[in-house]
């Protein structure tokens, strides 16, 4: 019943082209989670085809779904299926197209993943360089030694 | 609307720094303070004031380890040392620190602990005696005046809730008087002094408190308003620090009355106050459901015998031994010396174990002897987790 109440009240469909060409028709109340597209909406009404450039289709699939199935068991379930790539894709994709909801699950979500990991791995993941000298980097890792090395100070 | 350009490559997103905020913001103190080292830009992210307020915002506190504070001995004279031991270490290595408050500018003893904010105080005999709060994670302190007369027995506890702008605190200074009425016999009371981080200034408080038992394990918790001591009659002595009102908590008495109480100690999980106590039935955890109807509930219980069982290695006989100590209360066999959310700190004969009682999983986390005491009697101790909360507001 209450999808046919949501059906009448915004039966328009929107087309939304993802960066490799790939078409999606999606109802405009699902496209308006997306605050990117909502503002665009109301910049041009008569407006059909929204291009989206910087997200692929594979991606914004997943987000489209996301935010058709979004309550909190979808969410806790929903990062496990993504490795750290698709992750940080999505989650680029989430903050490009402005959808709150999808960008805290998914910063929660690496987060978690990067807590218990070495800093050699963390700049791996966000290709990150260090531009500590050595002697910045050591005198930071002996400051903190105390708070988190496994290791017997005296 | 945020329009974000971004490298259309499709194998390396390239974060940008808005996204790399939010997800630091919800990472643990501990894990941020090693992740200041993998660049300079993570660094300052991670030092800078509106992420510290995004990032305590979106966390929880983590129990992060224990600060063991040898207790004077009978002579009066503070003891310096002071031990840090780990919730978690790698590889199960028996962990201690020491020198953690080494960045104070004097040797200190340490007196509450706080959402990761610590309140020490000069060791005595000393000829300027000082408080200092300080944060052990950012080694940022701030030093106060401790007014005469500086009694070693008494006790301050630390009073702070998360308000950033500025970060606030109270100090309560708790002293046992004795009052003599003409009769042979005096009668005792809790003074109470307060320090307010924004007035700095100390107040004494008109509320007295009469109660003829002495606090023990000497430090106040603070939970939700309320500071909390344990005595020694088996009640807890309880301050509004708001309202500047005390009263005393009865422990939850067993069913069986004869039943002695060896050891206990209170502490904080889920935001309430919890009492734990070793008695020949075991190791009970109770919890005080409503502080002015004095309800406790009892969360957990474990047969003594059952710990022989499941640690055949750790404890040897532990029923008997703890039934002989209970004569000598000043060192029982089993000693619970801090509990902080569902973690506890036991010592039992020379060796400290920490009980996690949500996974009824205990591990022996080290020798009583590598935290070079100097005294025999059971230290004060404190639970501490890292935060990044700046004092430099305060």
């Amino acid at each position: 019943m209450a999808e046919e109440k949501s059906q009448a009240s915004s039966s328009k469909m929107l087309t939304l082209k993802a960066s490799d060409g790939v078409l999606f028709e999606v109802e405009l109340n699902i496209a308006k989670e997306m605050k990117t597209v909502q503002a665009y909406i109301d910049d041009c009404e008569d407006i059909e085809t929204i291009p989206i450039p910087n997200v692929l289709g594979k991606h914004l699939a997943i987000v489209i779904e996301y935010i058709k199935k979004t309550n909190e068991e979808y969410d806790a379930e929903f990062e496990k299926q993504w490795n750290m790539d698709d992750l940080q894709l999505l989650l680029l994709a989430a903050n490009y197209l402005n959808i709150s909801g999808l960008q805290e699950c998914l910063c929660k979500a690496i987060a978690k993943r990067i807590e218990n990991k070495s800093p050699e791995y963390v700049r791996k993941v966000f290709n990150i360089e260090n531009d500590h000298s050595p002697e910045e980097e050591a005198k930071l890792r002996k400051e903190y030694k105390w708070a988190f090395e496994g290791v017997d100070k005296d | 609307m945020k329009m974000i350009k971004v490298d259309n490559n499709e194998n390396e997103g390239c974060l940008n720094t808005d996204v790399i905020f939010d997800i630091l913001s919800r990472v643990l103190a501990k894990p941020l303070l090693s992740m200041k080292c993998i660049s300079r830009e993570w660094h300052n992210i991670i030092s800078n004031r509106s992420f510290i307020k995004a990032q305590l915002q979106n966390t929880k506190l983590d129990l992060n380890g224990f600060i063991v504070q040898d207790r004077y001995m009978i002579s009066k004279r503070d003891i310096k040392t002071v031990s840090y031991i780990p919730v978690e270490s790698k590889n199960g290595a028996k962990v201690v620190h020491q020198m953690v408050f080494g960045f104070l500018p004097e040797d200190v003893v340490v007196l509450a602990s706080c959402k990761g904010i610590v309140c020490c105080r000069s060791c005595l005999p000393s000829p300027n005696p000082t408080i200092y709060v300080c944060n052990p994670s950012n080694r940022e302190w701030i030093q106060l005046k401790w007014s005469p007369p500086c009694d070693i027995t008494e006790s301050i506890a630390l009073a702070f809730d998360f308000d950033f702008e500025p970060s606030k605190f109270k100090l309560v200074r708790v002293k046992c008087i004795e009052l003599n009425n003409n009769e042979d016999e005096g009668d005792f009371f809790f003074t109470f002094e307060l320090y307010c981080s924004e007035t700095k200034a100390w107040r004494k408080s008109t509320e007295i408190c009469n109660c003829k038992d002495d606090m023990i394990k000497n430090r106040g918790i603070y939970i939700g308003g309320f500071l909390h001591w344990l005595t020694e009659g088996d009640q807890i002595l309880t301050f509004d620090v708001e309202k500047e009102m005390s009263l005393l908590i009865p422990v939850p008495v067993p069913p069986a009355n004869e039943l002695r109480i060896v050891a206990a100690c209170i502490g904080e999980y889920e935001g309430r106050l919890h009492y734990v106590q070793v008695s020949e039935q075991g190791l009970h955890v109770w919890c005080l459901e409503d502080l002015f109807e004095f309800k406790w509930i009892l969360k957990d219980c474990k047969l003594l015998e059952n710990f022989e069982v499941e640690y055949p290695r750790f404890f040897f006989n532990l029923k008997n031994r703890v039934l002989e100590s209970s004569e000598d209360t000043t060192n029982p066999w089993m000693n619970p010396l801090c509990f902080k959310d569902g973690k506890l700190l036991i010592k039992v004969s020379a060796e400290l174990y920490i009980y996690d009682m949500k996974k009824d999983k205990m591990v022996h986390a080290c020798s009583f002897l590598q935290l070079k005491p100097q005294s025999m009697s059971h230290p004060t101790v404190f639970p501490f987790s890292l935060t990044l909360v700046s004092l430099k507001d305060a």
